[in-house]
């Protein structure tokens, strides 16, 4: 494309996402000089379950694709984590490999299998489309939950506690504030990540396929492959959001891979706005907040939180990234007047 | 015997009691312009869906440069070198013109399993898409949304997006529809330009199109070919008057 649509393409993708992670960046200091501790936690929250927007929005507003099981990759990643530390803290091995709570080893291992299973998953689900694809994708979402209630050995219903202390390599990260930075530098890699990728030839054919998939079959592209591809890079950065969860909250329940979470996902994405990378990073913060904020003031904060949510889609039909955008260019529409 | 870029064999198309194609069997030559004429309803789009891959005929075979494509689906069919423009405009809304002959290209240079580097920046699919929308005449519009073109200019970006493909054959159906005079006019000329590069099958309403572009015409009706001859003959065949131009 031309210079100019370059320089628009970077004043819309670049300079949001550098606003949001320098924000995120400066919460820890914000909760050193007001002395609350807390904020650092919902902030870790923010970032984790932004990951999974972000990740779950590459198939959602680019490939076209509404899954209602991303919160089973996002608990598979968890629960590879807290069962790799159960068998670390129980000095058990796992079949033949002994149980470690290292991130170094355990992630790479939630990566490995959320891959394995989301290809089976997405090979299945992607034979159907539309409301058919969202049925079968919820129907996995359950048998992954049912999966998690059926693991006995690690709790069952009352989830999985981390006993051991949780290192990256050599380096402790059960300290609240570095676990913090590691999960933000996951959240960068995982916006620079898709951002890269929906730009790129494999993300032109991804987003002309949610669109008009006769044209790209016309052109001589089968989109089916394409779309799986999508959906495992989706499915694993789900699951690496995940993995963070439980080693930051040192607990992983079937509660967090229930199909409202999956629910849930969906709305932060379209709540921050599905058509920009970054959008579903402001969808989750959003999210997280209200959740926090509406629950304190009212144990009826839903009714609240449904309105809300009905509200800001309606008038804002690019999410809350349109009001963003919106605000930005009248400022820089005024700047350039005055 | 004459250079045989498309053979059609008695092909077979049925849609519940209808016959849409019936036996119909049909010879391109390489780098003639061949128009397809019939009433309404002859079944022309079910024939070059048929030709494209977006539908399986019943009996009968296709061969492309003496290779039996019956079989193929339609992607594989698009890189074996058939391009179609779609008579309804079939775009991606929030795509531009140049995205669009882009993402053609790309699929013409192999598997599209590249994710870092940015499509919209790579000179290797930016060059060649912008010369196919040059070809048509909308270089000024090569960054407009395909959402905001008129309706002519759609036409004309769905014959971008095939020459992009540079395709073997070209399956143009009705790529004149719905045009004004002007445009038509316009487009006439652009196809009268192409049909030096590429073998074109034509299908078309306006006949007067039709006549000063096609090298050969066959009638089609009720899913059968009546007649194929050259333009002069078949303007004036007495079975082709009668079933088609009717006076």
């Amino acid at each position: 494309m031309a210079e100019p649509a370059t320089n628009l393409s970077r004043l819309r993708d670049v300079v949001p996402t550098l606003l949001i992670l320098a924000a995120l960046a400066a919460t820890p200091m914000v909760a050193l000089a007001i002395g609350d501790p807390f904020i650092v936690k919902v902030a870790t929250r923010v970032v984790i379950f932004a990951i999974a927007a972000v990740a779950l929005n590459f198939v959602v507003g680019y490939g076209g694709l509404v899954s209602l099981c991303h919160a089973g990759f996002f608990g598979i990643g968890g629960y590879v984590v807290g069962i790799l530390a159960w068998h670390d803290f129980n000095a058990e091995p796992l079949w033949f490999i002994s149980g470690t709570s290292d991130l170094a080893i355990s992630l790479p291992a939630a990566i490995l299998l959320s891959a394995m299973i989301a290809t089976i998953v997405g090979a299945i689900s992607l034979r159907t489309s539309g409301p058919y694809f969202l049925m079968i994708t919820l129907a996995f979402n359950q048998m992954f939950y049912y999966g998690a209630i059926a693991l006995q050995k690690y709790g069952g219903d009352d989830g999985l506690q981390i006993m051991s202390t949780i290192t990256l390599g050599p380096l402790d990260v059960s300290n609240r504030y570095r676990f913090f930075y590691l999960a933000l530098a996951v959240l960068a890699l995982t916006l620079l990540l898709v951002g890269r990728f929906v730009d790129s030839r494999f993300g032109m054919v991804l987003r002309a396929s949610s669109k008009n998939e006769t044209r790209v079959i016309a052109v001589g592209v089968d989109p089916w492959l394409y779309r799986l591809a999508a959906f495992v890079v989706s499915a694993v950065l789900t699951a690496v959001a995940g993995a963070l969860l439980a080693a930051g909250q040192q607990f992983i329940s079937p509660v967090d891979m229930g199909w409202d979470r999956s629910g849930d996902l969906v709305v932060m994405a379209v709540l921050g706005g599905v058509g920009v990378v970054w959008g579903p990073a402001i969808g989750a913060a959003a999210f997280v907040v209200l959740e926090l904020v509406l629950s304190s003031w009212t144990t009826h904060w839903q009714f609240v939180f449904g309105l809300l949510i009905v509200l800001i889609v309606v008038s804002l039909r690019g999410g809350l990234a349109d009001l963003a955008q919106t605000l930005f260019a009248r400022r820089s529409g005024e700047a350039k007047h005055g | 015997m004459a250079d045989v870029i498309l053979a059609v064999d008695r092909l077979m198309k049925s849609f519940g009691g209808l016959r849409a194609t019936n036996d119909l069997s049909l010879e391109v030559l390489r780098g003639e312009c061949h128009a397809i004429i019939g009433p309404n309803g002859a079944g022309k789009t079910t024939f070059i869906s048929q030709l494209q891959g977006m539908l399986a005929p019943d009996a009968g075979t296709i061969t492309l440069n003496g290779r039996d494509i019956t079989g193929e689906p339609a992607h594989r069919r698009a890189r074996l070198g058939i391009a179609r423009s779609f008579q309804i405009t079939s775009l991606v809304p929030d795509f531009s013109v140049l995205d669009h002959a882009a993402l053609a290209v790309q699929a013409r240079l192999g598997h599209s399993f590249r994710f870092w580097k940015n499509a919209r920046r790579d000179p290797a699919l930016v060059a060649p898409a912008r010369e196919a929308v040059e070809t048509v005449g909308l270089a000024s519009r090569e960054n407009t949304l395909a959402r905001d073109l008129s309706h002519g200019e759609a036409r004309q970006l769905e014959l971008a997006i095939a020459i992009a493909q540079q395709p073997k054959l070209l399956l143009l159906d009705e790529p004149m529809a719905g045009m004004g005079r002007k445009d038509g006019v316009a487009m006439t000329e652009l196809l009268a330009r192409l049909k030096r590069d590429y073998s074109i099958i034509l299908i078309e309403h306006d006949m007067q199109a039709v006549f000063s572009l096609a090298d050969r015409i066959s009638v089609l009706v009720a899913g059968h070919i009546i007649k194929t001859g050259a333009p002069e003959v078949i303007r004036t065949d007495p079975d082709v008057r009668a079933a088609y131009l009717g006076h």
